[in-house]
């Protein structure tokens, strides 16, 4: 049942250019619309969601800009006395402030910053407070947060996030259960990828950009389950 | 090259009513669009309009350099005309001059009105636009180009701009005046605006034209500036087909 809902919503899904008409307003409004007259128009490229209730525009290209809660991940920039400058490759660069890096940090160890975290180390963070063209504070301190030492990084727009991961993370977990890598998911859209060997490093590389590349067609899912099959197999032979 | 002229040719307009480069008195250049072709760009866009060859890239809303350029409410947008030294019959002397300056900047007040750049404070939209051939109205070309390159970089827009220029051409009034016509015709009014709602963004005129030609003139550009839009949402739709 639920299956066949989710693909009567899919079918409506149609290219829209900014200022491109989509509904009367009936409906409430989803991300990236707006309503000029009585009429909803998309302000976005992209793939319009039109269901019963709601009119969305899912964007096919964009910035990261930091909200609240977001995982992310950043490449240290600087030290400065109190705090780490991180690079979150977004317009607004971020802050990681002592307190919420380290918990129980010795005076001592205070006075050398730049021993604790190194410029040029990457992290894997969560936004704490971030608002209107507020430079957003960062915390290392949750689950699964901190330094990263082993990986590649890869650079993808944000935009296609959402799709990397998949409806409830679909995508991902069939990258990760197939190849038994390590994945991790910014939302500012820098993936770190961790393999035991490189082989299989350059083989998600190389999927993430097909996913990246055709993010907005239909059964992806399927399509890059049966590559990863197919190029698995070449691997191991 | 034939019609690209160092002395002012007798008829700009021939006895069967074709111009130099044999079009119609409203007739449009045959325009190309492609949206996405730079990599290291957020967005970007080439476009041919007869001969005309621009290219135009779009960075941001990024980081705003020098710091102090900030505004606390809004995305500051930076616009760069640019044209090549090659772009033009004899060698233009390359960097910015007072035509190019200008022209910066009413593409950037042109551009302007159809961002949400409200959304991105403190932050710098930059287009860079780079003309590498020139033949007449390369400022509604640009702006043209640049409105797609800005929907390609995914910052959010009211809508796209559209633009075209007519004139007064051998006293008759003509779409889409190309380098002689600018050059040796009577007047010149580049358009810019949003065609959704028929809001202009940039109006200018060069020369002498009665109010009726005038209004005559605004009246084909709008046209046409509707036909362009299609040409630009074809071309932004286009990069996405599968």
């Amino acid at each position: 049942m639920k299956n066949k809902k989710r693909k009567t919503e899919m079918e409506i899904r149609e290219i829209v250019t900014p200022g491109q008409k989509i509904s009367p307003r009936n409906k409430r409004m989803g991300d990236n619309v707006f309503v000029e007259e009585g009429n909803i128009y998309s302000e976005r490229m992209g793939l319009v969601e039109v269901n019963e209730k709601r009119v969305e525009v899912i964007p096919l290209s964009s910035v990261y800009i930091p909200s609240q809660g977001d995982i992310i991940v950043g490449v240290v920039q600087d030290v400065t006395p109190t705090s780490w400058v991180v690079n979150i490759f977004s317009p607004y660069t971020a802050y990681l402030p002592v307190s919420r890096a380290f918990q129980n940090l010795r005076e001592s160890e205070k006075l050398e910053l730049n021993k604790k975290i190194r410029v040029g180390e990457v992290l894997v963070a969560q936004v704490e407070i971030a608002g209107y063209g507020i430079n957003p504070i960062l915390t290392l301190i949750g689950k699964r947060l901190g330094r990263k030492r082993k990986g590649r990084l890869i650079f993808v727009n944000p935009a296609k996030v959402p799709r990397i991961i998949g409806k409830k993370g679909s995508m991902i977990n069939i990258l990760m259960k197939e190849t038994g890598c390590e994945v991790i998911i910014g939302k500012n859209g820098v993936i770190i990828v961790n393999c035991e060997d490189e082989e299989k490093e350059a083989l998600i590389h190389e999927i993430i950009r097909k996913i990246e590349r055709e993010s907005h067609t239909k059964g992806l899912t399927n399509r890059v389950e049966k590559l990863l099959d197919e190029k698995l197999r070449k691997c191991k032979k | 090259m034939s019609y690209l002229l160092k002395e002012k040719p007798k008829k700009l307009i021939n006895e069967n009513g074709l111009r130099l480069d044999g079009r119609k008195r409203l007739e449009l250049r045959p325009i190309k669009l492609k949206v996405g072709t730079l990599k290291n760009a957020n967005g970007s866009a080439y476009i041919e309009w007869g001969r005309n060859k621009i290219i135009v890239a779009v960075y941001g809303p990024r980081e705003i350099h020098p710091k102090h350029m900030a505004l606390p409410t809004e995305a500051r947008l930076r616009c760069r005309y640019s044209m090549a030294a090659f772009s033009t019959p004899e060698r233009k002397r390359p960097g910015p001059d007072r035509r190019s300056i200008e022209l910066s900047k009413v593409i950037k007040e042109a551009l302007k009105p159809a961002l949400f750049l409200e959304r991105f404070p403190k932050t710098a939209i930059d287009v860079f636009i780079e003309v590498l051939e020139s033949e007449g109205g390369t400022r509604v070309a640009s702006i043209t180009a640049a409105s797609i390159a800005l929907a390609d970089a995914g910052i959010p827009m009211r809508d796209l701009v559209a633009a075209c220029a007519a004139g007064k051409v051998d006293g008759q009034i003509v779409l889409d005046l190309n380098s002689a016509e600018d050059m040796y015709g009577e007047a010149d009014l580049p358009i810019a605006m949003m065609p959704r709602k028929k809001e202009i963004t940039l109006i200018q005129m060069d020369g002498k034209m009665s109010i009726d030609e005038f209004n005559e003139s605004l009246k084909i550009c709008i046209d046409a500036c509707d036909k362009i839009y299609e040409v630009q949402r074809k071309a932004l739709i286009e990069k996405f087909k599968v």
